[in-house]
């Protein structure tokens, strides 16, 4: 199947539930989604249509994966560790944690120990700075945990 | 002052999740100890310097600072792909100025007729200008028009998550409370533009630096300011749009930047050359997204109605000071008013040393950050963005969320553009359809309503126009050529 097609079928479900949980509503908070619900799956039906007909090209055959996909997957492992350590153990250590492995992470050089305390004093000043801004001059509060 | 508020807007706009609405509202309590003149003046300047300061990022990390600035991504970036990022800097802020000019230009003279034209927009014509919005994307997305559609319209029913404007019905939200409020446009902004962008980045880690640097061009300041004001038309009719749309109480930048991108790709020679990395693109944006700057301050200042979200905050600084905003500023406060006037005429101008001197420094800084520093720091900056918004976490995970979905999107070849456009249209058109078949009660059928008002067909026509345009477009582009062989 190509990327085209399993998209289509994605955005068909989409508008299908979308359309389907509007019963509830009344007919003022219900008419706006359920006609775009109603656009989205002509336009899938569409494209799924389309699919079949469409000059296969290099780009439509397949899924189109790229190396490195597991880079990026850690990547965003690291973040989402990132996002749910931040009301825990609080903005500036978890951040210059988080900065300093990432970077580390995506160096294609072997990890030195100057390399990794440069980084480590580099994010801390960095993260220091712009916590310093948003909480104590714009009074914008960031996340706090039992740490800083 | 403005100098200090043109600096301090330029870094808050250049920043992904900082608008300049947070801009303006956070900055307000400093001018408490300010006289009413000089608050306006450090807050006009940082409005207006917020709106510019989006083209920055938008042009050298594909991630629009601002919703103003969605438009600047599509020539911005691939201009600064072929190492020609300076230039796209200095033609964006060659743009800024003029528009803001403009745009303050028609705020001084004219604000009485449009005033007067802006209140002759009722439900009916703001559902067809988010039609009219929406068919933008058939411009948008040339290559695949449907691909385009289908990301406009999800965009639509993410913008009916949460609470039914009118009805109050909670919708889709899963039960879960926080979703209540909505998804934030600029939750959705930085999950589809910048987290693609920081993924990208990762994936290519492999080649060091993010953009390629560009050999140093003597006179570039001078070349490229003489190729900008070549394009009158562009610049002329781009500005006069984003004042036009900046009236419309509601409508806004994030607007205003693609309504003009649409009429530039369909009045030029050359409309395939867009999105290539063409200075015509961002000349188009950048002058009308500043001219929303002035056109806004026109209902405000005339009516009382801000015209945007930044100029909502203005109206409560306004309150604050004592100064009622309407008719009676310009009798009774005469004195402060022509003076904030005055002052967003100097910020424009100011806008160009501050601009240049900024954007070459940071460009300079993006070209040279390895990609192991530059997209850690992306990903951080898009998480104190979302935090910022509502100081809730539950928007960081809609923003990671909505930020894996346009990854994925982006990689079967749906650009993030029309879904934004959906987001930001789904509430203006949904307000629109909404009250106008409250109003078309009256009528004996009540979908007349949407018929029977002559500012009404003049944006059904356009709004036609602006579909079939890709159509005409490539037929006329064909019969020309054609037309240049045979002969």
């Amino acid at each position: 199947m190509t990327g085209d097609r399993i998209v289509s079928l994605a955005c068909v479900l989409i508008a299908i539930a979308f359309g389907a949980q509007t019963r509830g509503f009344h007919y003022n908070g219900r008419i706006f989604p359920l006609l775009t619900a109603v656009l989205l799956l002509v336009l899938s039906s569409l494209l799924f249509i389309q699919s079949f007909f469409k000059k296969h090209t290099e780009q439509n055959r397949k899924i189109p994966v790229r190396g490195d996909m597991g880079v990026i997957i850690g990547a965003f492992a690291i973040v989402i560790v990132w996002v749910n350590l931040l009301t825990v153990i609080g903005f500036i250590v978890t951040s210059v944690v988080s900065l300093t492995v990432l970077t580390l992470m995506l160096d294609l050089r072997r990890i030195s120990f100057n390399r990794a305390v440069f980084t480590i004093a580099m994010y801390t000043v960095v993260v220091v700075v712009l916590w310093y801004v948003f909480h104590s001059i714009l009074l914008v509060p960031l996340p706090s945990g039992c740490l800083l | 002052m403005i100098i200090a508020g043109l600096f301090g807007g330029l870094i808050t706009g250049a920043l992904p999740g900082l608008t300049a609405t947070m801009a303006v509202a956070l900055l307000v309590p400093f001018t408490f100890t300010m006289n009413p003149a000089e608050g306006l003046i450090v807050l006009g300047a940082i409005y207006m310097a917020c709106i510019y300061g989006g083209s920055f990022s938008a042009i050298l990390v594909n991630a629009p600072g601002t919703p103003s600035s969605i438009g600047t991504t599509f020539d911005g970036y691939p201009m600064a792909q072929k190492g020609e990022g300076e230039r796209a800097i200095l033609t964006a802020t060659f743009a800024s100025v003029y528009g803001g000019i403009i745009g303050v230009i028609f705020l001084l003279f004219l604000s009485p007729l449009l005033a007067h034209i802006a209140l002759r927009f009722g439900p009916p014509e703001y559902f067809w200008m988010a039609v009219f919005g929406i068919t933008i994307i058939s411009t948008l997305s040339s290559d695949n028009v449907l691909k385009g559609f289908i990301g406009g319209a999800l965009g639509l029913l993410i913008s009916t998550i949460g609470i039914a404007p009118i009805g109050g019905d909670v919708r889709f939200t899963a039960g879960i409370p926080q979703l209540q409020g909505g998804i934030e446009l600029i939750t959705a902004l930085i999950g589809f533009f910048c987290i693609p962008e920081a993924f990208n980045m990762i994936g290519q880690r492999a080649k060091e630096y993010h953009l390629t640097e560009s050999k140093k061009q003597p006179g570039i300041l001078l070349t490229t300011f003489k190729d900008v004001m070549k394009k009158q038309a562009n610049l002329l009719r781009s500005s006069i749009l984003g004042t036009i749309v900046g009236v419309l109480p509601g409508a806004g930048g994030s607007i205003a930047n693609l309504v003009a991108y649409n009429e530039a790709v369909r009045v030029s020679k050359t409309p395939e050359k867009f999105g290539t990395g063409i200075p015509d693109g961002i000349i188009a944006t950048e002058a009308s997204n500043n001219a929303v700057v002035g056109g806004g301050m026109i209902p405000l200042v005339t009516l009382g109605i801000p015209g945007a979200p930044p100029d909502a905050v203005l109206y409560g600084v306004l309150l604050l000071h004592g100064l009622r905003p309407g008719p009676e500023l310009f009798t009774t406060h005469s004195g402060v008013i022509y003076t904030f006037i005055m002052s967003l005429f100097i910020s424009a101008i100011l806008m160009l040393p501050v601009g240049i001197v900024s954007g070459r420094l940071l460009n300079r800084i993006v070209v040279r950050l390895p990609i192991r520093f530059l997209a850690p720091l992306i990903l951080f900056l898009t998480i104190v963005g979302s935090y910022s918004i509502r100081n809730n976490m539950t928007d960081v995970y809609i923003m990671l969320t909505l930020g894996v979905i346009g990854y994925i999107l982006k990689r079967f070849g749906f650009h993030p553009g029309p879904v934004t456009l959906g987001l930001i249209l789904g509430p203006i058109g949904e307000m629109g359809f909404v009250q106008s078949l409250l109003m078309g009660q009256t009528l004996p059928n009540k979908w007349m309503i949407f018929f029977n008002r002559p500012l009404s067909w003049i944006l059904i026509i356009m709004s036609l126009l602006s579909l079939c345009w890709p159509l005409f477009a490539g037929k006329l582009v064909r019969g020309h050529r054609s037309g240049r062989l045979s002969s």
